[in-house]
């Protein structure tokens, strides 16, 4: 029995203890193997983009400026998992990473992770409505893009019955690589804002009338704001980007306008804001110009019976088709006691003519007063004013290809017959008042370095519109006709095995 | 080759010739079902840009099959042969360990392959339903059906591994899904470590099989990922031939 039990292993103890230390050693080199091998695949890797709805590569513009990162650039993502963007904003910020190991993307869902979000506001100075939005930082320096900025719109449908707006295509890799090419380049866009006639102060952080607010965006951008004093002989600086005059109380003399004009016919960019208020209801010297322009800017108040809300402002839903307001559908701009600005240009004017476009206006109820009454209320004059849809603001382009972008020597001014609505307290009453600002300060800036001409993704969208009836139907064809199909071959299989 | 071939039908013969596969086939199937219905009832009335793969990948009930399918899949394709004691016929037979491995590997992998074929009738489906007029982009199927076989092939080996361990189906089954789902939760690091850069950072970005799986479904195949599981299904398997060869000299 005992000898028996001696012959149950053929192997002895060494050549036991021997076969597993081999086996433990090829163990260990296929491991060794086998991490070499995802080593190298790490290195030399190729991806391939299938179908339509991939995300195709990235463009070589991208790329060229993602090699130039060479310190740790963040992005942080503050974005709700439920906005349509955020899958596509994460799918383009992996290809960013895939190509570059020093890009840190973090996301931020503020709805959940609030101490987060709170830390990432405080840090940017954002307003509680400022959500969803992109941050990258490099350098101790951020630039921040907001969702409305990364969509195309095809607005057509908004004239449909169902007024659907599609979004078209998403610009996200325009906006990151200028971005982050932005933050690489050490030197800033300049906007000179001009002084000397009571305009608002871009330091000022008094909240009616303050311009603060405005200069975190503008810093948010990368833009360097400098005051800007014409009333001597200088001229308008080589190296302003764009000119902003908002909201002069005072005359500007005929000779700055003659520089602002120069300015302007040498591709300059302009963002003029004029409050009659501010002005004391008379003209702030400008008017002119900006006729010449193709820009008619009133003497009157505009009001809408339909949108006036407490404290005599009103809110401006009526959006036109052009690139600043086209994401703002859906959105609103408050503004107080506003100047009507028409576009003048008339058709069959010759190509090279400056293209005025209103951006938004009041609604078919508006209609504009020539006079107010110490108690604020309007003051009709049949002569002069009229009754109908008033626009508010107005784009100018010269020298750009429609549909194309903007030539590096295109003139581009935008003009809001309204100052105070980008004000400290009133930019956040609204949602569209800081967007509008954004969105123009953006278009103004378009020039084709800014782009690096990365064209936008076209989105491909369907929709799930399935009545009650058919909806039911599906479900239970998915949930109990296709699993039963099995289960029936199954039984049959066992039932004829059976017998 | 010939002995693999007849060792491949004689396991796949235990899947489809028994109740037992076709049971494991409808429950795969009613957690797909019930998938393509949530994300039906959740989108209905929306519109919405990403591929439907995306869609049904973003409703859990895709890497509740992985998990749950794969482990009941494998789990008696060595326990089950030594607890009924067929193993020592199966390993005296003139067949190499080798051959036998593989051969269960590949038939379990077979039966995966089919049991996730209706997806892209679902998929063509509630295309058909929702998005008439518009062309079926079959692309990411194709390549979701590409990740679906990589992640499948690398749960399948670890199941096999875990199989080849123990002669108790339970035990295996258990021990299958837990280094299942530990892998899966690796990819939740994704989010932490993931978010910072590094060496530690890169190491569970490659790892994370949410980021795989996130670029299979938007139609995107990657090498990197490909090597991934085809080298630790590689591992899974090498490992499993030394404890079925371990029987001879242990």
């Amino acid at each position: 029995m005992a000898a028996q039990n001696n012959v149950t292993s053929g192997f002895s103890t060494s050549s036991r203890a021997k076969i597993g230390l081999n086996v433990g050693i090829s163990i260990v080199a296929v491991l060794a193997l086998a991490a070499m091998i995802n080593y190298l695949a790490t290195r030399h890797y190729k991806r391939w983009y299938l179908g339509e709805q991939a995300l195709t590569g990235l463009s070589d513009a991208t790329k060229l400026v993602l090699a130039a990162v060479t310190n740790e650039v963040h992005v942080t993502v503050m974005f709700d998992r439920n906005n349509p963007l955020y899958g596509p904003v994460m799918g383009l910020l992996k290809e960013y990473r895939n190509q570059c190991a020093n890009l840190v993307v973090e996301h931020v869902d503020y709805k959940r992770d609030l101490a987060r979000a709170q830390t990432l506001m405080t840090r940017h100075q954002l307003a509680p409505t400022e959500t969803d939005l992109v941050i990258i930082e490099y350098g101790g320096r951020a630039r921040l893009i907001r969702d409305t900025e990364l969509s195309d719109y095809d607005l057509t449908g908004a004239l449909t019955p169902s007024r659907e707006i599609k979004r078209i295509a998403f610009k996200g890799e325009a906006l990151f690589t200028t971005a982050i090419g932005g933050l690489l380049d050490q030197r800033s866009q300049k906007l000179y804002y001009l002084q000397g006639h009571g305009e608002h102060d871009l330091a000022s952080t008094e909240t009616k009338f303050g311009y603060s607010r405005f200069a975190q965006l503008l810093a948010q951008k990368n833009i360097q704001a400098l005051p800007l004093w014409l009333s001597g002989t200088s001229d308008v600086p080589e190296d302003c980007q764009v000119l902003m005059i908002a909201g002069p109380k005072g005359r500007i003399s005929q000779d700055e306008v003659e520089r602002i004009g120069r300015y302007l016919n040498r591709g300059g960019r302009l963002l003029a804001l004029l409050s009659l208020i501010r002005s004391g209801q008379s003209d702030t010297g400008l008017e002119p110009l900006l006729a010449a322009w193709g820009v008619a800017v009133g003497r009157q108040f505009a009001f809408d019976k339909n949108n006036t809300v407490v404290g005599g402002g009103i809110i401006c839903t009526n959006f036109s088709m052009h690139p600043i307001v086209k994401p703002l559908r859906g959105e609103a701009i408050y503004v107080v006691l506003a100047r009507p600005v028409d576009p003048t240009t008339t058709p069959g004017q010759s190509a090279d003519a400056p293209r005025a476009e209103p951006l938004f206006a009041t609604s078919t109820e508006g209609f504009t007063a020539s006079e107010l009454s110490e108690s604020g209320v309007a003051r009709s004059n049949p002569v002069r004013d009229r009754h109908g849809t008033i626009p508010l603001a107005v784009a100018v382009d010269k020298g750009s290809i429609r549909g194309v972008g903007a030539d590096k020597s295109a003139t581009r001014i935008v003009v809001a017959g309204e100052s105070i609505f980008l004000a400290n307290e009133t930019i956040l009453k609204a949602s569209g008042n800081l967007g509008f600002a954004n969105l123009a300060i953006n278009w103004l800036l378009d020039r084709p370095t800014q782009l690096a001409g990365i064209p936008p993704r076209p989105l491909r969208e369907f929709s799930i519109t399935l009545p009650k009836t058919a909806l039911w139907r599906l479900t239970w064809m998915l949930v109990l006709v296709m699993p039963g199909v099995p289960l029936v071959i199954g039984l049959v299989v066992w039932f004829k095995r059976r017998r | 080759m010939h002995n693999y071939l007849i060792l491949l039908r004689r396991e796949l013969g235990c899947y489809f010739l028994s109740l037992t596969g076709y049971v494991i086939i409808a429950g795969a199937l009613i957690l797909l079902g019930l998938g393509f219905a949530v994300m039906l009832l959740a989108y209905n009335g929306d519109t919405i840009d990403v591929p439907l793969t995306e869609l049904f990948y973003g409703t859990m009930f895709f890497w509740l099959i992985v998990l749950v399918a794969t482990p009941v899949i494998t789990m008696r394709l060595f326990a089950m042969e030594r607890a009924t004691g067929t193993f020592e016929t199966l390993m005296t037979a003139p067949v190499g360990d080798g051959q036998v491995v593989l051969a269960k590997f590949t038939a379990a992998f077979l039966f995966y392959l089919v049991m996730w074929l209706p997806l892209a009738s679902c998929l063509r489906l509630v295309h058909h339903y929702t998005a008439a007029g518009l062309e079926f982009d079959r692309w990411p199927v194709i390549s979701t059906y590409i990740g679906i076989l990589l992640i499948g092939s690398l749960y399948i080996a670890i199941g096999c591994l875990a199989s080849a361990l123990t002669r108790s189906q339970i035990i295996a089954a258990m021990t299958s899904f837990a280094m299942g789902v530990s892998l899966f939760l690796l990819s939740f690091l994704r989010f932490s470590v993931g978010q910072r850069s590094g060496f530690a950072a890169q190491v569970a970005t490659y790892t994370s099989m949410f980021d795989h799986m996130e670029d299979f479904v938007r139609g995107v195949v990657d090498t990197r990922h490909i090597v991934f599981y085809l080298t630790l299904t590689g591992i899974c398997l090498f490992l499993t031939l030394k404890v079925v060869e371990g029987r001879r000299w242990r």
